[in-house]
């Protein structure tokens, strides 16, 4: 009878072994705010000393696109450039100053973002509430010590532009 | 919208793309309509899209409002409302639309749906052979009218010698239509074949006079005998034919 028992009791555990399985999930995350540079910067040379954005300096204002697509889920923040990534060599300091603005919107409601942006530093932050495209123009002008003539040659710089979940 | 879209039946409006930026100070209230009449609706619209900027700075607008293939014909006049303290500054309206070629299926035998047409076929103006019909009516009562005493027979005769006459002109004139429009030669190949069919009256009309045959041999009953010789022959002819019947079997053997 005992022997009988025995037996039973390892089939049941040869059963309960034999059904574990090993269920995969997959799964891929699309990023619900999505960022396109719509034009790029060019950097206008009015005098010696001076690069600079402004359409008034002979410049082009770079302008970023924010397409948002799931509302109040993100932050945008673009940071104008306190430095060249290429030049030629400067022995000088490079005053650089910048400002980040709304430039269009696809909703009307979208103008909010620039009443409730924030700035510190060399950075804006926009609360992306809303969802649809916005247009930010980034304005960058960088002088050369004290009214000191920029060496010849080609100088590039770059806008950080983040899209921070919240 | 005649200056805008091209008149073209079948042409939908799949999306509406507009522009323009609102000037205005950042604390008065503006709103501002892009709006298109209903042309089949007077007082509708087929599109009116509102953009709120009360209480906010006024920005440039990209904007595109996607439509559910409405026909041309179904879009009137559009216009830029502005309600409020501001202004509207380099507005743009784009129509983006698409042209269905099969809108009509008659326009293409290769759109589903083509019946290929039934052409018109012209009605015969029969009012002449009417008219003409009538007169002749109208000539033939007048006839009756002048002869009335004519009696039945008469008239019947007269029809009957009339529609004789007729049928004897109508075959001479067949007959030298057709001898005329033969060649010589078909001619005299005719002439042979008419020759050929005609056969004489002898072959063809003959009198079986009437006659009876009687029996001329009578046989008077009588006993007949037996041939004995044709006996033996008969008799003789079995037993061949036995032999040959057995000897089959010998064969075998």
């Amino acid at each position: 009878m005992f022997k009988k028992a025995l037996l039973t009791s390892a089939f049941v555990a040869c059963t309960a072994q034999a059904q574990v399985a090993d269920v995969p999930i997959t799964g891929n995350v699309a990023s619900k705010c999505v960022i396109t540079t719509d034009t790029p910067g060019v950097f206008g040379n009015p005098v010696s000393n001076k690069l600079s954005t402004l359409p008034t300096d002979g410049g082009v204002l770079p302008i970023v696109r924010y397409d948002i697509i799931e509302a109040d889920s993100y932050k945008a923040h673009i940071t104008w450039p306190q430095s060249f990534t290429t030049s030629p060599v400067l022995n000088d300091v490079v005053n650089w100053t910048g400002d980040v603005e709304l430039a269009e919107v696809s909703v009307a409601e979208m103008a909010d973002f620039e009443t409730n942006k924030v700035q510190w530093n060399n950075t804006t932050e926009y609360d992306l509430t809303i969802a649809g495209s916005a247009w930010f123009k980034i304005t960058s002008v960088a002088d050369y010590g004290f009214d000191k003539s920029f060496p010849g040659g080609q100088y590039r710089a770059a806008v950080i532009a983040e899209c921070i979940a919240k | 919208m005649q200056n805008v879209l091209p008149q073209q039946a079948g042409l939908e409006v799949t999306g509406i793309i507009y522009s323009y930026r609102a000037v205005k100070d950042p604390e008065t209230n503006m709103i501002v309509y892009v709006q298109n009449e209903d042309a089949q609706n007077p007082g509708q619209y087929i599109f009116r899209e509102k953009d709120d900027w009360s209480q906010r700075p006024g920005k440039t607008i990209n904007k595109y409002i996607p439509q559910s293939n409405v026909l041309i014909d179904r879009w009137g006049d559009g216009s830029i409302e502005v309600q409020g303290e501001g202004s509207v500054e380099d507005a743009l309206v784009t129509y983006d639309y698409r042209y269905d070629p099969c809108f009509d299926p008659q326009s293409d035998p290769s759109c589903p749906g083509y019946v290929p047409p039934i052409p018109d076929i012209p009605e015969p103006d029969l009012s002449a052979i009417y008219e003409q019909n009538d007169k002749f009516i109208e000539e033939n009562e007048a006839k009756k009218e002048v002869d009335p005493d004519d009696s039945d027979e008469e008239e019947k005769a007269r029809k009957r010698a009339m529609v004789q006459r007729n049928k004897e002109r109508l075959e001479v004139a067949l007959g030298a239509v057709n001898s005329a429009l033969m060649t010589a030669e078909a001619q005299a190949q005719y002439a042979t074949l008419m020759s050929l069919s005609i056969l004489p009256n002898a072959y063809t009309v003959q009198t079986i006079p009437v006659t009876t045959y009687e029996d001329t041999v009578i046989l008077k009953d009588s006993n007949l005998p037996d041939n004995p010789k044709a006996k033996r022959v008969g008799l003789a002819q079995q037993l061949k034919h036995e032999q040959m019947v057995n000897s089959q079997y010998e064969k075998t053997k």
